[in-house]
């Protein structure tokens, strides 16, 4: 294989070809895989944190006297004012 | 074909596949750079630029190849409503982008020296800059509707008028005069390419193809995750709005 990365006055364009090939393929390769492992760990918290309020819910018999503590991340943007808190609620 | 419909068979399926499409994928990969960049012969007309070629032709493969599954797909989630259909559109037009953008790009990088231009307003030139535009449109169009099924839709019918352009990029090089070669691997007759440079092109090809079957099933599970995950905060805000009037909270 005399001529094995020897591309003569050509050099200037094979190898920008083959660069770019490279990058794109690895980089959407790299980009399809971080999105697959992202998407697993959302899944697995979102899956662990409705376990956890379920079996959290079904211990205490008495537990929906405060719905509000169950969901406490959720409750900010769809109260509309301070009358429709769960907590002032109850 | 509805048996493939069940996310499970296909995970458990993918799973399966994902070894050998890597295994494939890598080996080809190998076998086609060494006979790409050395063991093939450089052209007697061309020289050295003539390597351009091995990752030029595949990669334009590929394109109209990914551009047919992802309309073989579209029709399917649109007439049978198979869930996975369009998840698999939609995993596949990212890829058949590349690929296309590859085409184009490395096009320009051959057409430089052998044409002294980088891009000419040719038939097929134009015909495949179009694909690239369909494939982008596409990415939008499944991504713009708040609503996932909608956009699915659109995007399908969308997949599916573009078809179009394929027989125009297959055969724009016949029915009109271009500076762009004719065909001469999938032609009448038989390759009219000799075998010492016909072997790194079907490398390739066999390389890219394992490519795509394996980026596509890692982003065909990443859909399928994001579905579930959409569902599971579905249930959560329901649960959410039941726990707010307070009577049917302990039911979920």
């Amino acid at each position: 294989m005399p001529n094995m990365f020897h591309m003569g006055e050509y050099a200037a364009f094979v190898w920008p070809a083959y660069g770019l090939t490279a990058i794109v393929l690895i980089g959407l390769f790299i980009i399809s895989l971080r999105s697959l492992r992202q998407r697993q760990w959302v899944f697995a918290e979102l899956k662990e944190s409705m376990e956890e309020t379920k079996t959290a819910r079904q211990q205490p018999p008495a537990a929906n006297d405060e719905p509000g503590n169950e969901w406490p991340d959720d409750d900010g943007p769809n109260s509309n004012g301070p009358g429709n808190s769960p907590k002032a609620s109850s | 074909m509805h048996r493939f419909a069940n996310p499970n068979v296909f995970l458990r399926l993918s799973n399966r596949i994902m070894p050998w499409s890597t295994g494939v994928m890598i080996a080809s990969l190998v076998a086609g750079l060494v006979f790409a960049l050395g063991a093939s012969p450089a052209d007697y007309q061309q020289g050295e630029s003539v390597r351009i070629m091995y990752v030029h032709v595949p990669a334009a493969w590929m394109a109209l190849f990914i551009y047919i599954c992802l309309a073989g797909a579209s029709a399917v989630a649109l007439i049978w409503k198979h869930p996975l259909a369009d998840l698999a559109a939609k995993a596949s037009s990212p890829v058949g982008a590349c690929f296309t953008f590859i085409a184009l790009a490395t096009g320009a990088l051959w057409g430089k020296p052998m044409w002294g231009a980088w891009w000419v307003w040719d038939a097929r030139l134009t015909s495949m800059l179009i694909l690239f535009f369909l494939y982008l449109g596409h990415m939008a169009l499944a991504n713009a509707f708040e609503d996932s099924e909608r956009g699915a839709k659109s995007a399908a019918i969308l997949a599916l008028v573009g078809v179009i352009n394929i027989p125009i990029i297959k055969f724009s090089v016949d029915w009109w005069n271009t500076l762009h070669q004719p065909a001469s691997v999938v032609r009448m007759g038989g390759p009219s390419i000799h075998p010492s440079m016909l072997t790194p092109l079907l490398l390739m090809a066999i390389a890219f193809t394992a490519y795509y079957v394996t980026v596509v099933i890692l982003r065909l599970r990443g859909e399928i995750l994001a579905r579930k995950i959409r569902a599971l905060r579905m249930i959560r805000v329901q649960a959410e709005s039941k726990g707010e009037s307070g009577p049917y909270l302990r039911e979920i």
